[in-house]
């Protein structure tokens, strides 16, 4: 298949709005002399990228089946519609899992991962996975308050906690070490949490820091593609950016993530003080290195907030008099679902909006911050083209500021900053620097051997919202799934997994055996729950 | 407009087209090709009803005692029902009236957030209550019933007036965060369980949960006016001059929730 005469933006290999072809052989991008399938896509006038890399998202697994069965009324409002090609669904904040895959295609987007998946419900997503059609997939395991890590880190056994957390990702097949709330999760158990990252573990004699640290480093010594993770302590409280500050800060010279840090960088002593601290944490990334993060933006509207920060969940609860769920994942983790709305006249929640855009325009490497919504946690996915339109055009922002609470123009940096994200800014917060960080070499980019993932938009400056929401073509694997912003085929995408091989010691086999309520041999999640996996090798 | 019924069926119809905002601006024979469900099959409303315009803009239809979201979201404009109507009959309606001269399935009135229902048989279950999940239900407007009431009615309701006339089921006024719910009839059990807010008034003795408190007997000077003015709409409420200068005894709670919600039972 010949792209021909499209002006790509293909940030990794140094091509910026060039008018040029591509070439897609049997699902690959190639060279113009391995090309034999001869058929044509006119692009001309036409924006041409690497399809999308979403490196955080909720989408399968327990709790978002749980805040599917606690909010009926978000699928209400939202159903859509079965054609020749999809199925009926429901959508807005918790999509069915169709759905998902359908309109993550429709804005060109092609792999999507599964940010939080406790190891006891990863066949669950998995399951979920194998319905959302047409994207790449994967998940990341909890870690961050496993019983094992817990005590190994306290006994000091690195080398049993490396052989733990790669026989975890083995079993689970997971992709990446996901740390939530180190410490504090496991805390929740006995009604408490943890605020620094030197308080003490309930029962363990552990920190939030050495966890931190010792996966951090069996994350490297495996060779994982991806860094750990990081979902920060303190998450959503005024005053946190000093915690998310020191975490970068205390985990250098590792490769970590820290995951929608929005929700992390907060100044301010209590919620009548509230201020962004996100120039602060935009300056922290600019003189880090290997530290990379998605920013959680904030869109207004409905959201369901969903994370293992089970505590968090709890104080938001509180705050909000939204329905809650907790759940508790044996010796594990937990988990906590509450419904919000952010308003755009409430000033904490203005506040927090604007964090997310200075994270993105003061952090100076587009490699490092990426574009997220934590979706559904600050909003649902699909309002991706709207933040690309505030990044990109300083109008719109001024705009938006002018809608939102006034205290934003006095407690945020957002109405002074000039800085405008190009296409390839854009094509690198949502593709080139996602697939980077995820180690995906095959994806984010379109040299040849990259896998033909594309998209491409009916690009207007005037509308750069509608441009990105629908894309003209949507390309996976050489196959057509969307054209004019319509699902045209069914298909199955890959699950990414792991290479690593690991097993558990007899005495943990002992410890497995007597405390857990599964039996081990039903534990790990068999092949038959990848019906097209594509195994990474770590090295 | 005339709509009659061409057959009698048990199956379920989807017409949330029959209101006067979708009908306004529309030639008969637009009107006759609008689409809706009966099952799950499409048809066009023609295959269904006999459509005559008699001239008036009014909506007036035979007896439907299966067509479901008859006047749903309607904003103005009047509906009458000739007989029986099917479920959720005037949910989310902002404005208008609808009148139905016999009885009505569960959820009529959902989540309505202005205009009048009036029913002169017996209404069904979670009258002007909210759908699953909703934060609230019923949201301004007026909902008569002449008959009795079933379960749940008024549910989550935030503001607006219910009067039944009959009786009322279970967990009348539950979860209630607003609005004035009035029973002439014998309450059914666990009568404003979880309510927060809002007033219900009985004109029978009730059987209360523990979680309502006993305050005083008294004439609320609220209840007078709200009487009076209840009195002036055309729906011939009951109301006597008793019911306004008597005294009433007055319970307060859901005291395991917030417990601002007032019971007031009328003693004469």
């Amino acid at each position: 298949m010949i792209i021909r005469n499209g002006t790509v933006h293909d940030p990794a290999n140094n091509i910026n709005g060039e008018k040029m072809d591509i070439f897609v052989e049997k699902g690959k991008i190639v060279d113009e002399s391995d090309l034999k399938d001869t058929r044509e896509i006119d692009a001309s006038g036409l924006l041409v990228m690497p399809g999308g890399v979403e490196i955080h998202t909720h989408i399968a697994g327990s709790k978002v089946n749980i805040a599917r069965i606690m909010r009926p009324e978000d699928h209400r409002k939202d159903v859509v519609k079965k054609t020749q090609y999809r199925r009926s669904g429901t959508g807005y904040t918790v999509p069915t899992t169709f759905t998902i895959g359908y309109r993550y295609a429709e804005m060109g987007y092609t792999t999507v991962w599964e940010a939080a998946t406790p190891p006891l419900g990863a066949r669950h997503s998995h399951e979920e996975l194998m319905d959302i059609p047409l994207v790449d997939k994967g998940i990341f395991t909890l870690m961050g308050s496993n019983y094992f890590v817990l005590k190994y880190t306290e006994e000091g056994e690195f080398e049993k906690l490396k052989n733990f957390v790669a026989w975890l990702l083995y079993a689970t097949r997971g992709y990446a070490v996901k740390i939530v709330n180190p410490g504090g999760v496991e805390n929740w158990k006995w009604g408490k949490n943890v605020n620094s990252l030197d308080d003490t573990v309930q029962n363990f004699n552990v920190t939030p820091r050495e966890i931190l640290k010792n996966l951090a480093r069996a994350a490297d010594e495996l060779h994982l593609p991806h860094s750990i993770h990081i979902h920060c302590n303190n998450l959503g409280s005024p005053g946190n950016y000093a915690i998310t500050k020191e975490t970068i800060e205390m985990l250098a010279p590792y490769r970590r993530h820290i995951t929608h840090i929005q929700f992390n960088s907060y100044a301010g002593e209590d919620w009548a003080t509230f201020t962004s601290g996100g120039s602060d944490i935009a300056a922290v990334l600019n003189k880090s290195k290997n530290v990379t993060c998605d920013v959680g933006q904030v869109i207004f509207g409905d959201a369901t907030t969903m994370t293992a920060d089970g505590p968090w969940q709890h104080t938001l609860f509180k705050l909000s008099g939204n329905k809650w769920a907790n759940s508790d994942v044996e010796m594990e983790t937990g988990a906590g679902i509450v419904p919000y709305k952010f308003k755009k006249k409430n000033v904490v929640n203005a506040i927090q909006w604007s964090i997310g855009l200075e994270v993105l325009l003061l952090t100076k490497d587009p490699y490092k911050v990426f574009l997220t919504t934590d979706h559904p946690n600050a909003g649902p996915f699909y309002f991706y083209p709207h933040v690309m339109e505030l990044l990109m055009s300083k109008k719109k922002r001024e705009e938006m500021i002018e809608k939102v609470h006034p205290l934003v123009k006095e407690r945020s940096a957002l109405s002074s900053i000039d800085r405008e994200y190009t296409l390839s800014d854009i094509a690198v917060v949502t593709r080139a620097g996602t697939a980077q960080a995820l180690g995906m070499t095959a994806k984010g980019h379109l040299g040849a051997g990259a896998d033909a993932d594309i998209s491409i938009y009916n690009f207007d400056e005037e509308n750069i919202q509608k441009s990105f929401q629908k894309a003209a073509y949507t390309i996976k694997d050489g196959v057509i799934v969307v054209k004019d912003g319509n699902v045209v085929a069914d298909y199955m995408g890959r699950t990414y997994i792991l290479d690593v091989k690991a097993d558990l010691s007899e005495e943990e086999k002992r410890i497995f055996s007597k405390y857990y309520t599964v039996q081990l041999a039903n534990y790990p999640v068999e092949d038959a729950y990848l019906p097209r996996k594509e195994v990474v090798t770590c090295a | 407009m005339f709509l009659n019924p061409l057959l009698k069926t048990a199956i379920p119809v989807t017409a949330p087209c029959i209101a006067p905002d979708c009908f306004s601006g529309k030639s008969v024979k637009e009107i006759k090709a609008l689409t809706v469900y009966y099952g799950n099959k499409e048809k066009h409303l023609q295959d269904l009803f006999d459509i005559k315009d008699d001239g008036q803009d009014v909506i007036t239809l035979g007896s439907v005692p299966t067509v479901k979201y008859i006047g749903k979201g309607m904003t103005a404009g009047s509906i009458v029902v000739k007989g029986d109507a099917g479920m959720h009959l005037g949910a989310e309606m902002k404005g208008g009236r609808i009148t139905v001269e016999g009885s009505v399935s569960d959820w009529a009135g959902a989540e309505m957030k202005g205009g009048e229902i009036f029913i002169a048989g017996n209404a069904g279950h979670c009258l002007g209550g909210a759908y699953r999940g909703s934060k609230s239900g019923m949201n301004k407007g007026l909902i008569v019933v002449k008959g009795n009431a079933g379960t749940e009615v008024g549910g989550l309701m935030k503001k607006g007036i219910i009067v039944v006339e009959g009786t009322l089921g279970d967990a009348a006024g539950c979860n209630m965060k607003g609005g004035t719910l009035i029973c002439y009839g014998r309450p059914g059990d666990r009568l404003g369980a979880f309510m927060q807010r809002g007033s219900i008034v009985l004109y029978e003795s009730p059987y209360l949960l523990p979680t309502f408190t006993y305050n005083a007997v008294y004439n609320p000077t609220w209840l007078r006016v709200f009487l009076r003015e209840l009195a002036k709409t055309p729906y011939k409420i009951p109301i006597t001059q008793g019911h306004i200068e008597g005294a009433y005894r007055r319970y307060n709670g859901d005291i395991s929730e917030l417990g601002k919600g007032e019971i007031l039972v009328f003693q004469g």
